[in-house]
């Protein structure tokens, strides 16, 4: 009985969909998800937030002010100062810039990365999938937060460094699905069709096999850029990432550590803002992948 | 001699949204000890439904019922869930139709034959895990399963469709049930395996002196089975009565209508197959009038007004028509 | 089976050696001279080169590999550039505090998680359904450290609960048999210690198993959804079982063999989480190792943490395939 409900629901909704185009239909499954909505109002309000930085901070997020410092919440300072008397609000607004950068650049590396090497692997197979896989796997032997703190550990700080360190260690997650993907469609009839008019390698993996399996990847890599966040401040925090006085999230939270029980502020709003916008990605990551591949679910 | 099952008036509802799906609306029937009914109509037509309706398994909300199903004289559905537990497996069993899926995957088979039998034991645990397992081996020769003791070690998916219902048919016969409810036990299976099983419920019935409850689509099916069946029509019964009477005097329209559609083998009729025109009316939205006015042949003013009931005609066939058909010394339409 | 087995620890070797590869690449490749990071910029070239032959840094790489692997597989690895003692040995003695660490995260991940989700998808869409949903968004974007500091603030310093730093209080530290203070305390009868031990690990525990409390409640919800509406669950119903047990016996055991994997999967986190949690707690086990060491510039700690912690990794992973293929038998191992 239910099941034949069901099959009538969707039947109307495909009947429906058949006069729209791929992108005004995307547009309304999108928009009838919540998480996803919620995702993306979030994220809009954290690239406002990067973006007019200069225009919504009260105060010079590196002016040092010490009789004022470790100041609690007030109308004067919203957030409160840190332990050099910077206001903490106008600091966590610069602070999006860098971890909105280090999430996206670092999620772009480890794309364009994993998607080479992944399908390399899963095209050719053989000897060339099994050194590139077991490489791969090498690297997933490790928590990526371990490796990540290997690299940094021989790279030196900075804002370029924790996103190659955090680029590579991600590398083989995408890897993986682009390889598994391209294994799934390259027997495809219309891979072997394109394959039979003349269509070269590089040309059958680029434009006929990858297209298909960019939904994966997609939804990976948004909630890619929450796991960089994190990794990112995690660094921070423990002192190896982007080094102080930048206004970076994870490291306010590491150098205020000292303060915490005279000064709890300091740590919360950091905290606060890391939550925010790694739940933002989230968010838009699950609704995407409701949208665009509800198999994954 | 008291029915075993009577079912009066019973409505099963889906609230989905705003939505009200009557799947089941109106079914009247009954059951007498040892005998079998079949229940026959198109998919969709709240046969299943009936059937998941009087062992209470469909999850409620969405699923509301009303009306009785009076078993042994006692209303399943005002019963709490444990009486309705104790029922389930012990006094009434169902088999699906579905053998590929309906056992769990994780289990020997040997382990969820017996696991009926020690749950039903409410005497305090007496069956031991070895009687309840050596009942399960018997089950299993029962239903005709060779090498039965090695057999009962294996795990679903090392078994074939036809042999896994032989295994749903021996978990629900183990505990002896007075009622089974067998729910198109045929349809997903092989040609070849589909008289086999039925001839094995068959003589099982008669050998555990089960009453069974049969739902098909299948005419042939019902005219080997059962002495009684019931033909259901977009949730509700239209007509009731014993196997050769209905087969020879149809009474409701749409009866006849099926029995029209059976292809014939003798060869005699060489006309096209007989269809019924129309449409199985939307179970959200159904007529005021009789749900079959709309495809009936034989419809007048009064069918579009008022729902028939289902009413007793001809000594003991009951029908839910107001013009019914080949009535003893009544007109032939 | 055994045969499954036996081809999976056979295919750890080629793995293990990766792994040991890897660390000392990172280690050497990508720097210039270990010896300089050690000493800084601003060192002397004798003190460098000194270092440099005490490590053997002179010999080509391929021999200092293959120096560096026969003395870790002999559990050699070396020796603190800093303190100068034996890394293996502080290795051994703090290995039972990260272990304690994670096997208590992952207890309350796995207890509250699966609750959590089989809670959720029996009663879908309740309130206890959207709340506890919310709590997993929160536990997948909340960085652990920073829970773990907000723990401190509210459970330590403003309620004064529990303790917000060490293992155990000075001068408990019950008799050295496991090296795991729960279950030493318990064997030794000394309950105050226990209890001790109990109220330093619950804080650390928590903010560790957060995000895989989150990830295991979140699955345990998606499978048990997906499982529920299966049909052997009807039958196990129409057999006249009681909700409890269709819903855990049949339902649930079905849906373990995601789940195991998923906590499986999530130990490997937990490691990595470690190295945070211990950092804010003041854990003294591997993580907290590594980070002073890290703080340090002393590689040869690094290296030597790096390396057993991927080994240990390796091996967990290779228990929840073995695990994996024990609980779901229909996977044939050919």
């Amino acid at each position: 009985m239910e099941i034949q409900l069901k099959d009538s629901n969707t039947s109307d909704a495909a009947s429906l969909a058949v006069h729209k185009s791929p992108a005004v239909e995307f547009l309304e499954r999108f928009f009838r998800s919540n998480s996803a909505i919620i995702g993306l109002v979030l994220l809009l309000i954290l690239v406002a937030a990067a973006l007019f930085a200069p225009v919504f901070a009260p105060y010079d997020p590196y002016e040092s002010n010490m009789p004022n410092a470790l100041t609690a919440p007030s109308s004067a300072h919203l957030m409160g100062t840190d332990e050099l008397g910077r206001d903490i609000f106008s600091r966590i607004l610069y602070g999006a810039r860098i971890s909105l950068v280090v999430g996206v650049q670092a999620v772009s590396l480890a794309l364009i990365c994993g998607v080479v090497l992944g399908a390399v692997a899963g095209y050719y197979g053989g000897k060339v999938d099994t050194v590139i896989m077991g490489f791969m796997d090498v690297m997933l032997s490790f928590p990526s937060i371990l490796l990540a703190i290997a690299f940094m550990t021989v790279l030196g700080r900075g804002i370029d460094k924790a996103v190659i360190a955090i680029g590579i260690v991600s590398i083989p997650q995408y890897a993986r699905i682009v390889r598994s993907s391209v294994l799934s469609v390259k027997e495809n009839v219309y891979v072997t069709a394109a394959r039979a008019i003349g269509n070269g390698d590089g040309r059958l993996i680029f434009v006929h096999i990858l297209p298909n399996v960019l939904a994966p990847i997609i939804v990976r890599a948004t909630i890619g850029i929450s796991d960089a966040i994190l990794e990112a401040a995690a660094l921070g925090f423990l002192g190896l990432g982007v080094a102080p006085p930048t206004a970076e999230w994870g490291t306010m939270l590491g150098s205020g550590r000292q303060t915490i029980f005279n000064a709890p502020h300091i740590v919360t709003f950091p905290g606060l803002a890391i939550t925010m916008t790694v739940m933002a990605f989230n968010l838009l990551g699950d609704g995407l992948r409701d949208v665009l591949d509800p198999r994954l679910k | 001699m008291t029915a075993l099952l009577e079912i009066k008036n019973l409505q099963t509802h889906f609230h989905i949204g705003k939505r009200v799906i009557k799947a089941v609306d109106g079914v009247t029937l009954s059951v007498q000890p040892g005998e079998t009914l079949a229940i026959v109509g198109e998919s969709g037509c709240g046969k299943s439904v009936t059937a998941m309706s009087i062992m209470r398994l469909l999850p409620s909300p969405p699923a509301k019922h009303s009306g009785q199903v009076l078993f042994e004289g006692r209303d399943i559905l005002n019963m709490s869930m444990e009486d309705v537990q104790n029922i389930r497996g012990k006094e009434i069993s169902m088999i699906f139709q579905e053998p590929m899926t309906s056992l769990n995957p994780a289990y020997k088979i040997g382990d969820q034959i017996a696991e009926t039998v020690r749950v039903h034991d409410r005497d305090g645990g007496k069956v031991s895990k070895k009687a309840a397992w050596d009942r399960a081996v018997e089950m299993l020769e029962k239903v005709g399963i060779p090498g039965a003791a090695q057999r009962a070690r294996q795990y679903p998916h090392q078994m074939s469709g036809g042999m896994r219902q032989r295994v749903m048919i021996a978990m629900a016969l183990a505990c002896n049930p007075k009622l089974l409810l067998a729910d198109e036990p045929t349809t997903a299976l092989d040609v070849t395996i589909q008289a086999q099983i039925l001839d094995l419920i068959r003589e099982l019935a008669q050998e555990f002196n089960t009453a069974l409850v049969l739902i098909t689509h299948d005419l042939g099916v019902v005219a080997e089975m059962a002495q009684k069946m019931a033909v259901m029509y977009a949730g509700r019964v239209v007509e009731q009565g014993a196997v050769t009477d209905v087969f020879a005097r149809p009474h409701h329209p749409y009866t006849a209508g099926l029995l029209d559609s059976i292809p014939r083998l003798d060869g005699m009729k060489k006309q096209r197959l007989h269809t019924i025109e129309g449409m199985v009316p939307d179970l959200a939205h159904l007529p005021q009038g009789c749900t079959f006015a709309d495809r009936c042949e034989y419809r007048q003013a009064l069918c579009g007004q008022k729902k028939p009931e289902l009413g007793t005609v001809d000594g003991g066939r009951q029908v839910a028509c107001y013009y019914p058909l080949n009535l003893t010394g009544g007109d032939q339409p | 089976m055994a045969k499954y087995i036996v081809r999976r620890i056979l295919l750890l070797f080629p793995v293990l050696f990766g792994v040991s590869l890897a660390t000392f690449m990172v280690m050497h490749l990508f720097t210039t001279d270990p010896a300089e990071i050690i000493l800084g910029q601003h060192a002397t070239t004798e003190r460098v080169a000194a270092l440099r032959e005490e490590l053997g840094l002179n010999k080509p790489i391929y021999v200092q590999y293959a120096d560096y692997l026969s003395d870790a597989v002999r559990g050699d690895f070396g020796k603190s550039v800093i303190t100068k003692t034996s890394i293996s040995d502080e290795l051994m003695k703090r290995f039972p505090a990260t272990l304690e660490l994670a096997l208590a995260a992952i207890f309350i991940a796995s207890v509250a998680g699966i609750t959590a989700g089989v809670i959720s998808a029996v009663k879908q869409n309740s309130i206890f359904d959207y709340g506890s949903m919310v709590a997993a968004l929160m536990g997948v974007s909340m960085p652990i450290f920073w829970l773990g500091l907000m723990m401190i603030i509210v459970f330590s310093v403003t309620l004064g609960w529990l303790p917000s730093s060490g293992r155990i209080s000075i001068g408990m530290t019950p008799e050295h048999l496991t090296g795991l203070y729960l279950l030493d305390s318990l064997i030794t009868g000394d309950m105050e210690a226990f209890s001790d031990a109990l109220k330093h690990l619950i804080l650390p525990a928590v903010a560790l198993g957060s995000y895989s409390t989150a990830i295991i409640a979140r699955m345990t919800r998606a499978t048990m959804l997906e499982t529920i509406r299966q049909d052997y669950i009807r039958t196990a119903r129409a057999k006249g079982l009681s909700e409890k047990v269709v819903i855990i016996k049949h339902a649930l055991r079905n849906a373990l063999i995601p789940i195991v994997t998923v906590i499986g999967l999530q130990m490997g986190s937990l490691l990595g989480g470690a190295v945070l949690t211990e950092t804010v707690f003041s854990w003294p086990g591997i993580g907290s190792y590594v980070v002073e060491g890290i703080m340090a510039s002393d590689y040869p700690r690094v290296q030597g943490a790096v390396l057993l912690i991927g080994t240990i990794f390796v091996l967990v992973n290779l228990v929840v395939d073995i695990l994996y293929s024990v609980l779901d038998p229909r996977i044939q191992h050919s």
